[in-house]
């Protein structure tokens, strides 16, 4: 996804260079326990193959429950959670989903598979 | 004359008796198991002979939370085994498990209810520089050992001092032999890396063949000098012995082998003690062909006298002089065959001048721990 | 029979044999000591729990001894012991009491998986229950002895046991050990708290130990659902601040402060969770006990 402004110049690539041209899926979905609060922006996850339970901002928790579904690449991702995000952050999106797929990428949650 | 059965010797090997105990004796048998490190192998056994029910609830809840810590290892356990084997991918070598480990991996009943705290490898000595740096790359780390340490560890002994996961915790002893280099019988670790069978379902994974196995568990109790897990090694053997003793050619190889390995006495003293001490069903022509490795008969008498004693339970219950003696003999004997006496004495001499340091997870504090 | 009813010197004789075997419901532990003040300590602090017949199932064996050789004369130490094996510490002889609490502290923690065990202290009042989980500084054991003193039962200061399927929560409503400044101001708001005597030079300070009142000994077989957990953030001059609080972060807080959280696996993680969803979680700054009493009183009649 680029923008250009009005003059035609095209703006830098606004994700994350290394979480492009990857499919992002949960490791094995039977593998995780999530628990997750109305009221609350964080939430927790539970990994029964290690046994280590992680922190996590709700919003990972989404993107999670995306891609557990079915593999998907951050564009895709960025597209899905698009009506869920306000339309002052939605620059920032791209962003914050590929800081948040490489976060939990080395949290062990996610894989990727260059395509 | 030798001591009586002791009760949990008793309990494992024949687990119908405890529906007759008293608390009393319900009082000892956990705390002779919770020292021995064979709580949960206890209650293991009492739950697949369905006479878990039958225990009072008092020591039940203790067996019961032997058993939940016993499974949660083994699960942490093979984490960390899939995690090594990555580590070690492009190291081109066969990472073969020992011990526990193995055990565990391979499925054997000898891990029933095992706790395990390290991992243990074998590779070739050759390929070691070269494991130690991946496995460092990936967050392994040598401890805090002071150069003497360092130097024993490296020149005289069949492993690298030990390697801290800096994430996990977790502990990895790296072998490139099983005994060390000064040890006075020296086995041919290339004919044990040659016979390495894969573990189904792995990539490049491997354990001992059995009968090298047994050999190798052989070898390390009788080369020890410390008997905290004397009962636990030796009920390890009773177990390899009866569950691999059903594998085709294993008892027809097993006295061939140990000639062909240098440790005819080891195997000697491993069928001996656990026949004599835990039952072990062993083959007559086996055991027979066994005594090729037993001692002079003087020697044999007196390690019959030391080793029915040492690995009694290490326990206030069975505390007497005669205990205290043969451990300590053995203890002595253990440093002696390990090596030569000018570098014994240093050693010895070395670590009684230094005060042992007071390590935090010495002290009998539980640290918490959440690994996230 | 219960301890008060064992006359001092039969007391000190059954440590001396390793014969007391003290019901620490739901465990039982059989003590040893050749310390003569611990018998004394024992039967103050322990005045009104029961002792166990004779050859009944002990889930710990602990024992007290002291040093022998030089350390028994100059500077003694003693020592404390699990099943016969000494913990690498000795300490002072005048410590005794303190490092048996210690070390049962670590028996129960370390080797009762049949509980979630939560570094949490635990109180009671009107059938509502509130637990306190809390590292160490944030002046956990204070609030709950001024709490305790002013009408609150005591389950627990320091072990809370978390009953994974039933999710209902046991204590022992065994002694609150105080430190520093907390002896004082305990004993001037309640005059009549029955304490040790001050053991100045620990590693934690000078720490006493609080007698839990009678009425929560009678009553440790009765566990409670917990309806509120607070965290307490003493604040040295804070006006009492009750705020809502995270559930994940409080999650997280409790499974840090067990003991065996990760021995429990993904039950520990489905009971933690469980007791997060039931209950209203709360960070409670304060500095001063009457504040707390009177926002702990008004959580109870539903006032936050």
């Amino acid at each position: 996804m680029s923008r250009g402004d009005g003059l035609g110049c095209a703006v830098a690539h606004p994700f994350i260079e290394r979480t492009v041209l990857a499919l992002w899926s949960t490791v094995s979905p039977a593998r995780l326990s999530i628990a997750s609060w109305d009221d609350d922006d964080l939430a927790v996850v539970y990994d029964k193959v290690t046994g280590d339970t992680h922190l996590i901002e709700s919003s990972a928790i989404e993107i999670l429950r995306l891609i557990e579904k079915s593999p998907a690449s951050a564009e895709a991702i960025a597209h899905e959670l698009a009506d869920l995000i306000s339309a002052d952050d939605q620059d920032k999106l791209p962003q914050f989903i590929s800081a948040t797929l490489l976060q939990l990428r080395d949290l062990g949650l996610v894989t990727d598979t260059p395509v | 004359m030798a001591p009586p059965r002791d009760l949990i010797v008793t309990a494992l090997l024949t687990p119908a008796v405890i529906t007759r105990f008293s608390g009393q004796q319900w009082d000892l048998l956990i705390r002779q198991a919770r020292r021995t490190k064979l709580l949960a192998r206890l209650a293991h056994t009492l739950e697949g002979a369905g006479l878990l029910k039958a225990v009072p609830m008092a020591p039940r809840l203790h067996l019961t939370s032997a058993l939940k810590l016993a499974n949660r290892q083994d699960r942490s356990l093979r984490w960390e085994v899939a995690c090594i084997c990555k580590e070690l991918a492009d190291a081109g070598v066969r990472v073969t498990l020992l011990k526990g480990a193995a055990y565990a991996m391979a499925k054997l009943a000898a891990a029933n209810g095992r706790s395990f705290s390290d991992i243990d490898i074998l590779v070739p000595k050759a390929a070691l520089l070269n494991v130690e740096s991946e496995l460092m790359l990936h967050g392994w780390q040598g401890g805090h050992h002071d150069a003497y340490d360092q130097r024993y560890y490296r020149r005289w002994m069949h492993e690298i001092p030990p390697l801290r996961h800096v994430r996990r915790g977790t502990t990895l002893d790296v072998h490139h032999a099983i005994l060390p280099e000064t040890a006075r019988v020296k086995v041919n670790t290339s004919a044990l890396l040659a016979a390495v069978v894969p573990l189904q379902g792995h990539t490049n994974l491997y354990v001992l063949q059995p009968v090298d196995m047994l050999l190798h568990s052989a070898t390390h109790l009788f080369h020890e000098g410390d008997f905290e897990k004397g009962l636990r090694d030796l009920f390890d053997l009773d177990s390899l012995l009866r569950h691999l003793g059903a594998t085709p050619g294993f008892w027809e190889q097993l006295v061939p082998r140990a000639v062909t390995l240098g440790l005819t006495r080891p195997l000697y003293y491993a069928l001996r003690y656990t026949t004599l001490m835990l039952d072990t069903p062993v083959p007559a022509h086996v055991l027979e062909a066994a005594q090729i490795g037993k001692p002079p008969a003087l020697v044999a008498w007196l390690m019959d006298a030391c080793y029915v004693r040492a690995l009694r339970p290490v326990h206030v219950s069975t505390n007497s002089p005669a205990t205290w003696v043969a451990r300590f003999a053995l203890y002595v004997r253990s440093h002696w065959i390990r090596m030569p006496f000018y570098l014994l004495a240093y050693h010895l001499g070395r670590k009684a001048l230094i005060r042992p340091k007071l390590h935090d997870d010495e002290k009998p504090v539980v640290k918490v721990d959440l690994k996230a | 029979m219960k301890i008060s009813e064992v006359p001092l010197a039969e007391l000190a004789r059954l440590l001396r044999c390793g014969d007391l075997l003290l019901r620490l419901t739901p465990f039982v532990a059989r003590v040893a000591s050749d310390v003569p003040s611990l018998a004394q300590d024992i039967a103050l602090m322990y005045a009104d729990f029961d002792i166990c017949p004779p050859n009944v199932f002990a889930d710990f064996h602990v024992q007290v001894w002291r040093d022998s050789g030089v350390r028994r004369w100059i500077k003694p130490q003693a020592r404390f012991s699990f099943d016969g094996q000494p913990s690498f510490t000795g300490l002072p002889v005048a410590q005794a009491f303190a490092m048996l609490e210690w070390g049962l502290n670590w028996c129960v923690a370390a080797h009762s998986h049949q509980y979630l065990v939560i570094h949490a202290a635990v109180i009671e009042k009107n059938g509502k229950a509130v637990v306190l989980p809390a590292p160490p500084g944030s002046g956990k054991s204070t609030l709950c002895a001024g709490l305790v003193m002013k009408g609150w039962r005591l389950l627990s200061d320091e072990l809370a046991l978390y009953e994974l399927q039933s999710g209902l929560i046991y204590g022992m409503a065994r002694p609150i050990s105080l430190k520093n400044q907390s002896i004082d101001i305990i004993k001037r708001l309640a005059p009549d708290a029955v304490m040790t005597a001050p053991v100045p030079d620990t590693t934690k300070g000078t720490i006493a130990l609080l007698r839990p009142s009678v009425s929560s000994v009678m009553r440790v077989k009765e566990p409670v659902q917990a309806t509120w957990i607070v965290l307490p953030n003493y604040v040295h001059g804070s006006p009492p601040i009750l705020a809502p609080h995270s559930r994940a972060r409080t999650f997280m807080l409790l499974a840090e402060q067990s003991f065996n959280y990760d021995t429990q696996g993904q039950n520990g993680f489905d009971a933690v969770t469980a007791l997060v969803d039931r209950t209203q979680c709360y960070q409670f700054t304060y500095s001063s006990l009457d504040d707390a009493q009177r926002v702990f009183d008004n959580l109870l009649q539903g006032q936050v």
